[in-house]
């Protein structure tokens, strides 16, 4: 910017200053001036960017958790308002720390200070009685940190690692891993005494950290550690619920990993409830598959979290057979209340591939409460890729079938099937099904139809609002049968 | 801008202590709560603590809040003088285990941001930086928040051309240093 009104410019036209006089004259100034152009050009892209940088969704419960404090208990404390001192009575105690601790050194009392989960000095084995003992595998020596920060020696911190030095290395690991800066501000920074480090060290770190290459790296070198609590930790990672490109790749180095595996075998026979089993759901492994049906067919609450575990996009495809066994299990053993809302529950947020893997299952298998398991499935899934297979049924020899699928039908989106369906209609085995699974899905197409049937008040008004459940499907159904045909 | 006549009530409830009253009135502005304490303090999980820490205080000095400028002004004065002091608000927990540490998701980020190229962001990250914390403040709520100079002037504690030169020496450093990123 190196006109002088570029500055004026700015307030003006960007940030409707009003203080500046002559805004005609400016005006005129900035269309002749190249320089200024440029300037508001810039400006202008750099307020968007950082209006697009900054943007946060706050959701209910993050605006819950922000809340909490405010909202917990009689009156909240601010974090700082016991910790406040006066200068001077501060400096006093300074002071006073400063005479004892000459005084100590002075008298030779005390060589350092204790650390958790160290022994007392006199229990210490001393130098002279045993040889220096190499540091354990799971442990890294912390790198040296630069010139200057080193100097500065922090105060002691009470930390829960085994020393206030050194660190496990599957903990730092699995922080990576989970892309966890907390644990890691709160254990690996303050062991790093990274917190009187230079800034640069700081944001290198943090800017490392955020890599998927970095974290997969880590979650190698964790997938090849032998340590059970570094398994443990690696369970629980592939376990988790949240969104991460990392646990895919992960997942299918692990599914190759006997290992890995084995211990995920074990941990599940020990621990049915514990974070094995939505690891096991997703590592989509034989023998694994076969534990999980013993351990969910008398367990719905289980199989109801396995399925959840298998939600999203990041899963493996072909899960479905799993989940079908288990509702078959479930639903002889007479464990499910009502298993018209399951489907609802499992199939709708699996991956794409599923709707055509139920289509298949329902086309290859001669299991009618199986293929009734699908159709169900299908219509929870919504996608209109079904609408082949559906269509079949709907004009197959199964009438029972027949209903479910148009039921099915019905929950699909109006707008992306419905011309097909009224195209369909006259040609149809069963037009009142087509019809009804129209009126379910509330289309516009079937509402003058519904006009000129020859119903009672409350019919037309139940068969216009539509959204039909099983039950008042076969009902809607039945009413575009024996009405529909008389007053066309 | 002054209270609304449809927050009055409220205020009034929350004058006399009402939790409710003060979560209803400051729900709105969490989202630039939030964004302005990430600017600030360049980390996601101390932007959630100072958010906290402001409405801890805020809620705490209520009587404090005459209504002379809207509550999102006064939300973000008192925040400001909070990262100034980190010290003040700033826990440092001892360590736990993975397992029972509880671990926020990360801040739920606009789709919008997905689409701003990475390195553009994180020039941009750096440029803010190094900006004072009250160029930083002054740049970030009239350009993202769109305040005007008089309740950015309210929320730096300046007067309105401190304000207006504030937002402009921060405009100008960024774009010095990320000048070329920017063109069209």
């Amino acid at each position: 910017m190196s006109c002088a009104y570029g500055h004026i410019v700015i307030a003006v036209c960007l940030d409707g200053d009003s203080d500046h006089e002559g805004g005609d004259q400016l005006l005129r100034h900035l269309s002749a001036c190249l320089d200024c152009q440029q300037a508001l050009r810039q400006a202008r892209l750099l307020d968007a960017a950082l209006a697009t940088s900054s943007g946060v969704a706050v959701d209910d419960a993050l605006a819950e958790r922000l809340l909490r404090p405010v909202c917990a208990g009689p009156e909240p404390v601010p974090a700082g308002a016991g910790l406040r001192l006066r200068p001077v009575p501060l400096l006093l105690g300074a002071a006073a720390l400063v005479l004892l601790g000459a005084a100590l050194v002075l008298f030779g009392v005390g060589t350092g200070y204790l650390r958790i989960g160290e022994p007392p000095q006199d229990q210490r084995p001393s130098v002279s009685q045993e040889p220096p003992t190499a540091a354990p595998e799971d442990v890294i020596p912390l790198p040296e940190l630069p010139n200057g920060a080193g100097a500065r020696r922090p105060a002691p911190r009470r930390l829960l690692t085994p020393s206030r030095s050194r660190i496990p290395e599957y903990l730092v690991l699995a922080a990576v891993l989970r892309d966890d800066r907390q644990q890691l501000r709160q254990v690996v920074l303050p062991a790093l005494a990274l917190a009187t480090a230079p800034a640069w060290a700081r944001l290198r770190l943090q800017a490392v950290l955020v890599q998927d290459h970095i974290r997969e790296q880590a979650g190698r070198q964790l997938l090849e550690s032998r340590l059970p609590r570094a398994r443990r930790e690696l369970t629980a990672y592939l376990a988790q619920g949240r969104q991460d490109p990392v646990l895919a790749r992960m997942l299918a180095r692990a599914r190759s990993h006997p290992g890995l595996l084995g211990w995920v075998r074990g941990e599940l026979r020990r621990h049915p409830d514990g974070p094995a089993l939505a690891a096991a759901a997703r590592l989509a492994d034989p023998g694994l598959d076969r534990l999980l049906r013993e351990a969910c067919r008398h367990n719905p609450g289980r199989a109801h979290r396995l399925a959840g575990a298998l939600a999203g996009i990041h899963n493996r495809s072909g899960r479905t057979r799993l989940l079908l066994d288990l509702w078959q299990a479930l639903a002889d053993r007479s464990l499910l209340a009502d298993d018209h809302r399951l489907p609802n529950r499992w199939f709708p947020a699996l991956p794409p591939a599923t709707t055509l893997e139920l289509c298949a299952v329902a086309r290859a298998t001669g299991n009618a409460n199986r293929r009734r398991h699908c159709i169900l499935a299908l219509g929870a899934r919504q996608d209109p890729r079904a609408l082949p297979y559906l269509l079949d049924l709907i004009c197959g020899h199964r009438h029972g079938d027949a209903e479910l699928a148009a039921h099915a039908l019905s929950q699909l989106p109006a707008t992306d099937v419905d011309a097909q369906l009224v195209a369909l209609e006259p040609r149809t085995r069963r037009p009142h099904l087509l019809l009804a699974a129209l009126a379910g899905m509330c289309s516009p197409r079937v509402q003058s139809r519904i006009q000129k049937m020859s119903l009672t008040q409350t019919e037309r008004q139940f068969l216009a609002a539509g959204r039909f459940n099983p039950k008042q499907f076969t009902l809607a159904a039945r009413l575009f049968r024996e009405r529909g045909r008389f007053t066309d | 801008m002054v209270p609304t006549q449809a927050e009055q009530p409220l205020l009034s409830r929350l004058r006399a202590g009402d939790p409710a009253a003060f979560q209803t009135l400051v729900r709105p502005h969490l989202g630039a709560l939030l964004a302005l304490s990430r600017r600030l303090t360049g980390d996601t999980h101390w932007a959630e603590d100072l958010v906290q820490e402001t409405l801890v205080r805020a809620f705490q000095n209520r009587q404090g809040f005459r209504g002379e400028a809207s509550l999102q002004t006064w939300l973000f004065k008192i925040q400001l003088r909070l990262a100034r002091d980190p010290g003040r608000w700033q826990k440092q927990e001892p360590a736990g285990s993975l397992e029972s540490l509880e671990v926020p998701d990360r801040l739920a980020v606009l789709p919008a941001d997905a689409a701003l190229s990475r390195e553009l962001r994180d020039r941009l990250d750096e440029a803010m930086e190094r900006l004072s914390l009250r160029q930083r403040t002054a740049l970030h709520l009239r350009a993202v928040q769109g305040l005007d100079y008089r309740a950015i002037a309210a929320v730096v504690g300046s007067s309105r051309a401190a304000a207006r030169m504030l937002v402009l020496a921060a405009r100008k450093k960024v774009l010095d240093r990320l000048g070329r990123y920017l063109e069209p």
